[in-house]
């Protein structure tokens, strides 16, 4: 077998197996013979080894000549790209957010922390799914007119119907820490009622316990309102993260909740003694409701703040 | 960046995106008479104009592919030979591809003359 052959068959091998294989092939074959022929003609003599390695050499190594026969030479090109990545995204992030929703009901509805932590793993394991399904289905769309991937890159859309220049958008790496720092946060509290404790809460319970003191009933409205607050403010962040343009309705729904947690803060204060236990700690939680008052007040003032800018932002 | 740092790479892709219109152009117009990949080359070649057969041979398959031109085996010198002509589509687009170009070498001689 001569070291052409060898060249033609590694070719081959490389090319997608198409009916004109055979064609390209022998085209190539009959074109690198020209070559050697021709070189030999000048020559006056038979090509030696180095010549004729060195003529093949200069048509190239087989895997770049056959790429040059495909029609498509990349995996996801630039008019799919920027559909591919937030498509990616939001999906990543649905699917995710599923997930750790379906294990912190399971958790709560079981009374066993462990469904949120298998959910988690779940979730890590998901992620590396979700990239292959969506990766696959827009490399398909690159190859394939009718595909989905292709339809969604190509739908229709309406200048008319873009958000307005001064919505500033919230990048999309924040609104998911917000919704999954709020989830988190709901299942805390959510477990707390239910005393089964996942461990952060074991935490608390257990320095509590420790301590001999107890919660009063004192807390149960400001308890509420804020396990109402944190679900909306979690579903917000979540249309914020699909919707980053939708940031002043995430930064009104930031001030309400802060607003009204601030409100069940003021009655559980009112409603009389906050620890069951030693004066001392009944302070201690008195002045730390006060401290979280200011916090709350100091988000408020936040929240407008961020509201008014983008309104002369809209309107200058 | 100064025209000595810029990498040579920048000025070879951008050469290259130039050229890659006009080669189709330069091959669409050689195969008005039937030729094989060979002779084609050494056309293009005479005048002026390089074009190497890793780029020549998939160009053409491209062409074919998209009902600008037929091929044929044939023989020559006792050796098969791959022959290419334009269809009357590709005699067409040739046509029209002839007059966008000169519309663009008379915008482009313009603009650079002015600037």
């Amino acid at each position: 077998m001569t070291m052409l052959d060898r060249y033609l068959h590694a070719v081959r091998v490389e090319l997608p197996k198409r009916p004109q294989t055979d064609d390209i092939v022998a085209e190539i074959a009959e074109s690198l013979h020209s070559q050697i022929e021709e070189r030999e003609r000048s020559l006056g003599r038979p090509l030696t080894d180095d010549e004729e390695a060195a003529l093949i050499k200069a048509y190239g190594r087989p895997q770049v000549v056959a790429a040059r026969y495909g029609p498509v030479q990349f995996l996801i090109g630039p008019d799919l790209f920027p559909f591919y990545w937030t498509t990616l995204r939001s999906v990543l992030v649905l699917v995710v957010a599923a997930i750790l929703l379906a294990g912190a009901a399971a958790s709560i509805a079981t009374r066993n922390g462990t469904h949120f932590f298998n959910a988690l793993n779940a979730a890590f394991n998901s992620i590396v799914w979700v990239c292959a399904i969506v990766t696959i289905a827009f490399a398909a769309g690159e190859r394939f007119p009718q595909s989905l991937a292709r339809r969604i890159a190509e739908r229709d859309w309406d200048p008319r119907s873009l958000p307005p220049a001064g919505a500033i958008a919230a990048p999309r790496s924040s609104s998911l820490a917000e919704f999954v720092a709020n989830i988190l946060m709901l299942l805390v509290l959510l477990d707390a009622r239910g005393a089964h404790y996942i461990p952060p809460d074991a935490v608390v319970a257990n320095m509590l316990a420790a301590m001999h003191v107890a919660l009063t009933q004192a807390w149960l409205p400001a308890y509420y309102v804020t396990i109402g607050a944190t679900a909306l403010l979690a579903l917000s962040a979540m249309a914020l993260f699909l919707r980053p343009s939708l940031s002043a309705v995430h930064e009104s729904v930031r001030g309400i909740t802060s607003a009204a947690i601030g409100a069940s803060l003021v009655l559980t204060l009112q409603a009389g003694r906050l620890i069951a236990g030693p004066d001392l700690w009944n302070t201690a939680a008195v002045i730390s409701l006060v401290a979280a008052l200011l916090i709350l007040l100091l988000q408020i003032f936040i929240s407008v703040r961020a509201l008014l800018r983008a309104r002369t932002a809209v309107q200058p | 960046m100064t025209p000595s740092t810029l990498p040579e790479s920048i000025f070879e892709n951008l050469r290259l995106e130039l050229r890659r219109g006009c080669l189709t152009l330069a091959v669409l117009s050689q195969l008005r008479v039937e030729r094989y990949g060979y002779t084609l080359r050494k056309a293009l070649e005479a005048a002026g104009l390089d074009i190497d057969e890793g780029t020549l041979y998939p160009l053409l398959r491209r062409l074919e592919t998209q009902g600008l031109l037929q091929s044929r085996w044939g023989e020559e010198n006792k050796r098969r030979k791959r022959f290419y002509k334009l269809l009357p589509a590709g005699e067409d687009v040739y046509e029209k591809l002839t007059v966008e170009m000169a519309r663009i070498n008379a915008s482009l001689d313009r603009i650079v003359a002015e600037a």
